[in-house]
């Protein structure tokens, strides 16, 4: 039944093409193992074209999970995404981190869900960068993965098809959670070469490096090692509705 | 109490004046009404497409029709397929047009658009930017008057349309089970009467359903309702819901609204009072039915609320505020943006039981078009609609079969001028 409705979806989504073609080829932001637009774990002031749809799923390894399940044995997690550009400026991305461990199902059910907003205050323009706000898992009844940070990115160099990023932000908290992360400052660089890319970023807790590359603009997939050591990796497919 | 009962009896004795008066005035005749050769083949041409209530008039370089779409899902195509016809018929007199869509035949909002400028937008020689100039979109003109509505042709009144809507909820992080569902088919009825009036009636078909309400694995009605809505002078909408609402609620409820800035910002309130009724029955089984339960009608809901809609993303920013079902006292914030024939809506709001926020999804279902109306069509709903509710902290409001949001159901002006710029 389950997949039978989830073809239903599928077949509203695509045969009644609600689904147009991306409208632009930039490829100024891609999406974080957690959903939002940004880096690896480190969010950028940039996000997708008005009306993008974004879903995708990562895997986050045991050491590095964004969610404490407890004393049980755990065995990493995997976290699936919808992401999607609200308005120009305004981005919604729900979350739900979900442990292998199939223990885990009797005792914490569906995995943790969560929301984030993030709404970009100022355009970069030549002289100045983008400032975006977001606010991550700070409206549900029960945070486990909560931060709120402001950011800003900046294009600092191009040349030809080579086009280097640098972002910095600060994180802090405003609400009482089960859990916390970039709580103080973060930052990070990117290179791009036409459709691959390589990103270096401090977390506040962690230094991360990523390759990641996308097939004409509609599939992102990223290789990470979380705090230099620890394998994840992600893939997102895009839509413009 | 005796508050209530008479606010009760002053609204249904207004709402029975305005249907008097919206009935007489519906049957008077207009001597000035202009009909010629030309506006009797293209009232052809749209009625063998399928229009209904269909008007058309000529003066001078000008083609007035006003219509009411029940086989295209989506009202811009079916704008764009009357623009189409009426270039393809090729009328050389004619220079401006001005269509006038229609639901449950109340004009809602008029388009005058130069036929020239389109033909050159549709051939591409015209920028988007300038053909824009060349149309003009309001939720109040002369053209929404009833002068303009007599002499219809095609009639969309007293007609039967029978739909199926699917209707999916899920219940998420419970345990054992982390995803629970019930996948409900709701077969509906509506019968159009009269201007502004129509007779609904659903029933509740269970597919599957994990959900541990008895109630819900049987079938039992959905609603039986009759509408009457208005369209007043001044931009002003209201209407009278009587019958079995949704939320197991039977008794009345009214509704008004007031359009400014091109109806791009509305003010409302609305006002029920009902009380608890249920019919549950279960079919092809030997367990017996839970039969008919009733309650008197002794509650009183109500809503006041401003939307106001920023026409460049077609998104529409709202507060309501007002007394849902069970003594909550609701405060409720929402965005909505319309993609096309999609909405997504994000929400939240307070209660003082506690907050909630979440999203709600709209989208179209298959087909675009539909078989050509007649006395009796069949047809799926135009949209399936799902919510995700953040919280278990739930607020009860019930439909009653028809409401202003209905009437102006993908016929903003602004809208409908965004969509007109696509190709």
């Amino acid at each position: 039944m389950k997949k039978a409705l989830l073809f239903l979806f599928l077949h509203i989504l695509i045969s009644h093409q609600i689904i147009a073609q991306i409208s632009t080829n930039q490829w100024q932001s891609d999406n974080t193992l957690l959903g939002y637009a940004g880096s690896i774990i480190m969010p950028t002031a940039y996000l997708s074209p008005d009306r993008t749809l974004n879903i995708g799923g990562s895997h986050l390894p045991n050491e590095v999970m964004f969610q404490n399940y407890g004393d049980q044995q755990n065995k990493g997690a995997r976290l699936l995404y919808l992401n999607f550009t609200f308005l120009p400026f305004m981005e919604v991305t729900f979350g739900l981190n979900k442990p292998y461990s199939p223990e885990f199902v009797d005792d914490i059910g569906l995995g943790d869900r969560t929301i984030s907003a993030r709404i970009q205050l100022l355009k970069e323009k030549k002289n100045r960068p983008a400032i975006m706000i977001g606010l991550h898992d700070t409206f549900t009844k029960q945070s486990f993965n909560n931060t709120n940070y402001i950011v800003a990115s900046k294009q600092i160099f191009q040349k030809k098809e080579v086009a280097f990023f640098a972002h910095a932000g600060y994180g802090f908290s405003i609400i009482e959670a089960e859990g916390h992360f970039l709580i103080g400052a973060f930052g990070g660089g990117e290179v791009r070469w036409k459709f691959i890319g390589a990103t270096l970023e401090y977390d506040t807790e962690r230094i991360n490096a990523s390759l990641k590359a996308t097939i004409k603009n509609r599939v992102f997939i990223k290789a990470a090692l979380l705090d230099l050591k620890y394998f994840s990796a992600s893939v997102n497919v895009r839509f413009g509705l | 109490m005796k508050t209530q009962k008479i606010f009760l009896y002053q609204t249904l004795l207004i709402s029975a004046f305005l249907l008097f008066e919206n009935t007489v005035n519906s049957q008077t005749t207009d001597k000035q009404s202009a009909v010629t050769k030309s506006t009797v083949e293209i009232s052809k041409i749209l009625i063998e497409e399928g229009f209904q209530s269909v008007v058309v008039q000529d003066q001078d370089s000008l083609l007035y029709i006003s219509y009411e779409n029940r086989v295209y899902r989506f009202e811009a195509t079916a704008m764009k397929v009357i623009l189409n016809k009426i270039n393809e018929a090729q009328l050389s007199t004619i220079d401006q047009i001005v269509l006038v869509p229609k639901r449950w035949n109340i004009p809602v909002m008029s388009v005058e658009i130069s036929l020239k400028a389109y033909q050159t937008f549709k051939n591409n020689t015209l920028a988007a930017a300038e053909f824009s100039q060349k149309i003009t979109v309001r939720g109040q003109s002369k053209y929404t008057k009833k002068k303009f509505q007599l002499s219809q042709s095609n009639t969309g009144s007293y007609r039967l349309e029978l739909e199926a809507a699917p209707q999916l909820r899920l219940a998420l992080g419970g345990y054992p089970d982390a995803v629970a569902h019930q996948f409900n088919l709701i077969p509906r009825a509506n019968l159009y009467l009269w201007k502004g009036a129509k007779l609904t009636a659903g029933l509740i078909l269970p597919i599957t359903n994990e959900f541990e309400v008895p109630e819900e694995r049987m079938v039992r009605p959905e609603i039986l309702t009759f509408n009457q809505y208005f369209r007043l002078p001044s931009n002003i909408y209201a209407g009278l819901s009587v019958g079995y609402f949704t939320k197991y609620r039977y008794g009345g409820s009214a509704e008004i609204g007031k359009f400014f800035l091109n109806n791009n910002l509305v003010i409302k309130g609305k006002i029920g009072y009902t009380g608890y009724a249920s019919y549950p029955k279960r079919l092809f089984f030997d367990e017996p039915e839970k039969g008919w339960q009733r309650a008197d009608v002794d509650y009183l809901d109500y809503q006041v609320g401003i939307d106001y809609r920023l026409s460049k993303w077609d998104v529409t920013a709202g507060v309501t505020y007002g007394k849902a079902l069970f003594d909550k006292d609701v405060l409720q914030v929402h965005l909505t943006r319309q993609i096309n024939e999609m909405s997504i809506q994000l929400y939240a709001y307070h209660t003082n039981d506690g907050e909630n926020y979440g999203v709600q999804l709209s989208l179209p279902i298959f087909p675009k078009k539909y078989w050509k109306p007649k006395r009796v069509s069949v047809r799926p709903a135009r949209q399936f609609q799902y919510n995700y509710n953040g919280t278990r902290t739930f607020v009860s409001l019930y439909k009653n079969g028809a409401s202003i949001n209905d009437l102006h159901f993908q016929l903003n002006p602004s809208f409908i001028k965004n969509q007109l710029l696509k190709q």
